[in-house]
């Protein structure tokens, strides 16, 4: 007769978790020793059992939605990424934009509507035809909301109860924008700053 | 409204940190905690959630123990190290949570057994008779060492012992001893408090 197991080996066998050779070499040993094969019996019992018990407790239903990871970043990158993703979506409302709309109306109050009549004669006259240039659209653009440097532009559906206004430079040329941000950290309104 | 212009979320945060490369050792950490959350996530879980009997709270334990493993880089260095220590402190939350439950458990338990006395449903009898055997898992679970009752859990949610040795920081060698212990450990407090056999 060979040497006993132990009774880890003798419970691994049970999960058939030994290596296939000593899993050959184990059951060729409990048909030989009563005794390993009265333990193995035992623990093969009360393994089944004990999970059979535990098995009770409900397995939750498979979790699918892994949530972000939890990663809390300092406050530095994590302003620095923000201020970083509202640039590019500024970028792009500036590409997108309507070609008659000047870009630098954006820092700027409102201008009068297109339709006022022309003011006075001493108006410089090599500004109209370019204004008139611009309002012949050249493709249809989307509606789009347009950044004013008097107004907020909410960011999100939820309504602002507080926060505070930080003072941010976008992009590579630097345009000044003031955003809201809430108690949460998030930035909830944006607008730009006109050069005043 | 035609933009929206969204917060950055943690997880865009690190795939962002993780676009912009490098091989810095941040970078580095942050793709190693990527890994180790998504591939034991699920499992942590629903650890707990057999553990606490409640999938939300054991959500929240999770998401507090991953947060917590966020803050210590220094374990990175060793991944059998992390997922020995992630699974330690997930099972030492859940067993403060399976102890504050208790108590809440009771009541509604008793609570149930008068519902049944007023109005017995069909099918009631076998849904207390059911939480009444889950709570005494529970019970028994939560009287044995932290670390018998995660290896009995995972082990019962199929673990091989490969993966039990990882999340218990033993060599693999050493699963069928500390099972066998564990199991005998589990039926000596189960028939010391309810009596009978398994």
């Amino acid at each position: 007769m060979t040497e006993c197991w132990s009774e880890g080996e003798l419970r691994a066998y049970c999960d058939r978790e030994l290596p296939a050779k000593d899993m050959d070499r184990l059951a060729a040993h409990l048909e030989n020793c009563v005794p390993c094969r009265e333990r193995h019996r035992q623990l093969a019992r009360q393994a089944a059992s004990v999970l059979e018990l535990v098995a009770l407790l409900p397995e939750p239903e498979e979790v699918t939605w892994v949530p972000p990871v939890p990663v809390r970043a300092g406050m530095r990158g994590r302003w620095a990424v923000a201020a970083l993703a509202l640039a590019a979506a500024l970028a792009l409302a500036f590409v997108m934009l309507p070609n008659r709309i000047e870009r630098q109306a954006h820092l700027a109050p409102p201008p009068p509507p297109m339709t006022a009549p022309p003011p006075a004669v001493e108006q410089p006259a090599e500004v109209r035809p370019a204004v008139m240039r611009r309002i012949v659209p050249r493709r249809r653009a989307p509606r789009l909301p347009v950044l004013r440097a008097d107004y907020y532009l909410s960011l999100d559906d939820e309504p602002i109860q507080n926060g505070v206004v930080m003072r941010v430079a976008l992009g590579a040329a630097e345009v000044k924008a003031d955003i809201i941000v809430g108690s949460d950290g998030r930035a909830h309104a944006i607008r730009l700053v006109g050069d005043k | 409204m035609d933009i929206v212009i969204r917060g950055v979320q943690p997880a865009e945060e690190l795939a962002l940190s993780a676009a912009g490369a490098g091989s810095s050792g941040k970078d580095r950490s942050s793709a190693w905690f990527d890994a180790i959350f998504r591939e034991h996530y699920a499992r942590v879980v629903g650890m707990l959630a057999r553990l606490a009997g409640d999938r939300g709270q054991a959500e929240e334990i999770a998401a507090d123990v991953f947060c917590k493993l966020s803050q210590r880089p220094a374990l990175g260095g060793d991944r059998d190290r992390v997922t020995a220590w992630l699974y330690r402190v997930a099972v030492n939350a859940g067993f403060d949570a399976l102890r504050s439950n208790a108590r809440r458990r009771r009541r509604e338990e008793e609570a149930g057994v008068e519902s049944l006395r007023v109005a017995a449903p069909s099918g009631a009898l076998e849904d207390m008779l059911r939480q009444e055997r889950c709570a005494r898992v529970r019970d028994v679970l939560g009287a044995l060492k932290p670390r018998d009752a995660q290896l009995l859990l995972l082990r019962s949610s199929g673990l091989a012992y490969r993966e039990l040795a990882q999340s218990l920081g033993i060599l693999p060698g050493s699963v069928g001893t500390t099972l066998a212990r564990a199991e005998a450990e589990f039926a000596r407090r189960y028939r010391a408090r309810y009596g009978g056999d398994l």
